[in-house]
């Protein structure tokens, strides 16, 4: 069995009146890049502070690598890395300067300290930002300022609070880069982000979050099982009429002259049926193709069907 | 704390309020007399060693500026302890410190940099004030008052940014540094210093709980 980086059990956080975290349970499985989804106030930014030990739950347990949140804090501090969604930095020192009084402060002995720092500069690709003072940066040289910042001291897990917020194109894709890479090294990542497209094409596994409350927790693959989704197939011919198969069970959802969308179930077998019950009509089919939802769709759906329930 | 402290000397002395705390209180203290002497050499009646004024002696004028000197340097203290991590409470990346290091090396991080900046600007006022009396300002136990002064201060300026870091608590933190300056400065018993040290000691203990608080450990 796969162990577990993180564990939440009956999370609930209250500030006053307003509950961010109610009964909140998830797990993050060690070695995985895990996305961290649910709209603006559903509760991440509590969760991620929680898991770094930065704030208490009200109630609840919270595990990182086995060791719980509010008793030994200060050795889950050792071991993870985090980078808020806005912070701010010391504008009158150098990134060199900065990153060497971290890593004092993490007790990286002086002989491996220079070591480290390059490191941590070269994962991020801030060599350019190294010896120049941390003012006027841009978002994206902000973001990675704040990364090597969490990496210096080789932590095991890394908690980023929508780290791809703000960023150009190409710093998306570094950053994705670097995840990968992370997790290549063995690093657990958990991350929460809006950019769910960014989050299906790294993420191993997915936490939902959805008004202080996670309604899934595991891999996509199990996500997209609970979402009960269908795929959806496209038809493309040369042209002339075209029908379902003959005993299928789903529904047509976009027609146009030279191709047909049809959302359901259709097993390889029935696939083949179908496209000879075309070609014997003389139908010329170029392509049945399957349309994967996105998880962005996914989400709204998972959200959706739960703003039903409530109702 | 060492690497805190380093991070707050280097980043103060780059945003030059490190300057700031070191020479306020030389230049109010200094300036009246550097003022007096141009205008006696203006007069063309140039006089060394200097003074306050002409019916004070150099040696009475170097006794009471040196304690003033001393009071302004405990208030330089208390403004360094609350100021050095104000801007990192306001914006909590003072999280960043507390992932790295407990409570406890934050605070006294705070406590010792306002302290040795408070001592630092009474060594610079004191010297000024020598060079222009041709006397020695303070004897050792006024100077060892100061001292217990400016820790108290820094102490009790770190413990009120825990509380807010609004700039506007800086009256408190001046209004706290006069008190404790001229408290420990007038107190006739040998009891006061013993005091201050269990409220250096209490403001201490509390700032570091509050930054516990903030960021549980």
């Amino acid at each position: 069995m796969s162990e577990a980086a993180i564990v939440g059990e009956n999370l609930l956080k209250r500030y006053g009146n307003v509950t961010a975290l109610r009964d909140t349970s998830f797990s993050v499985t060690k070695g995985t890049i895990t996305g961290f989804i649910g709209r603006n106030g559903a509760g991440k930014t509590s969760t991620l502070k929680i898991v770094s030990t930065l704030m208490r739950p009200d109630d609840g347990v919270c595990r990182v690598f086995g060791l719980d949140v509010r008793e030994h804090a200060y050795e889950i501090r050792r071991r993870i890395g985090f980078l808020p969604d806005s912070f701010e930095l010391p504008w009158s020192l150098t990134l060199r300067e900065y990153l060497d009084i971290f890593a004092d402060l993490y007790d990286i002995r002086r002989s491996d300290r220079a070591r480290r720092i390059d490191t941590a500069i070269q994962l991020t690709r801030t060599e350019d930002l190294a010896d120049r003072r941390l003012n006027a940066l841009s978002r994206g040289e902000q973001q990675r300022v704040g990364l090597a910042r969490a990496l210096i001291h080789n932590p095991d897990l890394l908690l980023l609070d929508e780290p791809a917020a703000g960023l150009d194109p190409h710093a998306r894709v570094e950053l994705k880069e670097l995840l990968r890479l992370l997790r290549e090294r063995g690093k657990t990542v958990f991350l929460s982000s809006h950019v769910l497209a960014d989050l299906e094409e790294i993420c191993d596994e997915l936490v939902v979050i959805k008004a202080g409350n996670v309604i899934f927790s595991g891999d996509i693959a199990g996500f997209r099982r609970q979402m009960r989704s269908t795929t959806r197939w496209r038809v493309t011919t040369l042209g002339g009429q075209i029908t379902l198969p003959g005993n299928a069970s789903g529904e047509v959802v976009a027609r146009s002259a030279n191709s047909l969308d049809f959302e359901g179930d259709l097993s390889p077998a029935e696939r083949a049926r179908w496209i000879s019950e075309l070609v014997s009509r003389g139908v010329s089919v170029c392509e049945v193709s399957p349309q994967r939802t996105t998880l962005e769709q996914e989400f709204a759906k998972a959200v959706e069907e739960e703003e039903e329930v409530e109702a | 704390m060492i690497a805190l402290l380093r991070y707050a000397i280097l980043r103060s002395a780059r945003e030059k309020f490190l300057f700031a705390l070191l020479l306020a209180p030389s230049v109010m203290l200094l300036s009246p007399l550097l003022a007096i002497a141009a205008l006696s050499v203006a007069k063309g009646q140039p006089a060394y060693p200097m003074s306050f004024d002409a019916r004070i002696s150099p040696a009475a004028a170097a006794r009471m500026g040196g304690e003033i000197a001393l009071a302004m340097a405990s208030l330089a203290a208390g403004a360094g302890g609350f100021w050095i991590f104000r801007r990192e409470m306001a914006n909590r990346s003072v999280s960043f410190f507390l992932l790295a290091a407990r409570p406890q090396a934050v605070a006294f991080a705070a406590t010792i940099y306002g302290f040795l900046a408070g001592t630092t600007a009474s060594l610079i006022v004191m010297s000024g004030l020598a060079a222009l009396t041709h006397h020695w300002p303070a004897s050792g136990r006024v100077f060892l008052v100061a001292m217990v002064s400016s820790l108290a201060t820094s102490a009790m300026g770190t413990l009120l940014v825990t509380i807010s870091s609004d700039e506007s608590m800086l009256l408190p933190v001046f209004g706290g540094s006069c008190v404790i300056a001229v408290s420990l400065m007038s107190a006739k018993t040998p009891a006061a210093l013993p005091a201050a040290v269990v409220a250096i000691l209490l403001f201490a203990v509390s700032s570091s709980l509050l930054l516990r608080w903030r960021c549980p450990v």
